[in-house]
């Protein structure tokens, strides 16, 4: 590793690493006890995913340094995972009718 | 071929690689992000794959009678303590302490381990109660034939990912005790480390998706 970035490590100080671990910890916790709690199936998929969301997102920028990269970086990261996500517009109309008419096979 | 000093070459970064660099960093960072992507989009055809299935199918199980939820809280619980201990190899190795870094390297290296045994440990229990890639009963009665090829494609590739990372650890704590990194130069940490770090991401949508919706 050249001087240069090691002076740039330093200029980036360590994200708080246990209070991002603490974070993922509490959202499993919250995520397993959602599964017990009695509610439509729709809202407790939605929020189980946004909080998979989040906490991939808490991984990617602060274990795996992300956030203290420059934006062209994240840029090559963040666009082939967009285009990747329009793979769920393929079963969203699928997704839809089974969670607002599960009644209907 | 290579010589050791054509390797150490390819390797190490020319002073001001970086800093000239559109994106300010190593190369070898560059090209660990794009490998990255490219096994970040197979994980999403196989996790889109099998919601795809899930939703066009009949007679799917309801994830939470098949599974043992505790088991698997508690992989998971162990992949987000394995990714905390290889920040601290890292950290180690940026602060100059060499053999802090291996030992942390080693503790993430038993996560992943202990994972891969619990991983087994399901697995067996699951092929018991009769599910398999061709055909699936649980207790007894037939249930949707996509079930068993879905969660043992998917959460296989993802364990061949977490045996792949717990040998890359390994080869990084041996290096580090024979002093292959150093205070300026630690860019296979960091390498390992993103790699790691993506296993524990990966898991974390395998979780959400297969055992908890």
């Amino acid at each position: 590793m050249s001087e240069v970035e090691h002076t740039e490590h330093e200029e980036h100080p360590e994200p708080n690493y246990l209070a991002v671990f603490f974070t993922l910890a509490v959202l499993t916790a919250i995520e397993i006890g959602l599964t017990f709690i009695n509610m439509p199936r729709g809202l407790l998929v939605m929020m189980l995913v946004v909080l998979a969301f989040v906490k991939v997102g808490l991984v990617a920028l602060y274990f795996m340094h992300l956030v203290s990269e420059k934006v062209l970086l994240k840029a090559i990261v963040a666009i082939p995972l967009i285009v990747a996500s329009i793979l769920l517009i393929g079963i969203t109309p699928d997704a839809l009718h089974k969670l607002l008419r599960p009644h209907i096979p | 071929m290579a010589t050791e000093a054509g390797w150490n070459e390819l390797y190490e970064s020319r002073p001001g690689a970086a800093e000239n660099s559109p994106m300010r960093a190593e190369w070898t960072k560059v090209m660990m992000w794009l490998f990255l992507i490219s096994d970040a989009l197979t994980f999403s055809g196989f996790l889109c794959g099998y919601a795809a299935l899930r939703m066009g199918g009949s007679n799917w199980p309801n994830p939470s009678k098949v599974f043992g939820i505790t088991l698997v809280s508690f992989m998971t619980f162990l992949l987000i303590c394995s990714s905390v201990t290889m920040v601290k190899a890292l950290s180690a190795i940026r602060k100059g302490n060499r053999s802090l870094m291996s030992v942390w390297l080693l503790v993430t290296a038993l996560g992943g381990a202990i994972f891969l045994g619990c991983q087994y440990y399901e697995w067996t229990h699951l092929i018991h109660e009769g599910i398999h890639l061709k055909y699936s009963k649980w207790h007894g009665q037939p249930i949707n034939s996509l079930f068993g090829p879905t969660f043992f494609v998917t959460t296989g590739f993802h364990g061949l990912h977490v045996t792949g990372g717990v040998l890359l650890l390994l080869f990084g704590a041996f290096q580090g005790m024979t002093g292959r990194y150093t205070k300026q130069n630690n860019d296979g940490v960091e390498m390992i480390g993103l790699y790691w770090h993506f296993v524990d991401l990966v898991w974390i949508l395998i979780f959400t998706f297969m055992y908890l919706i």
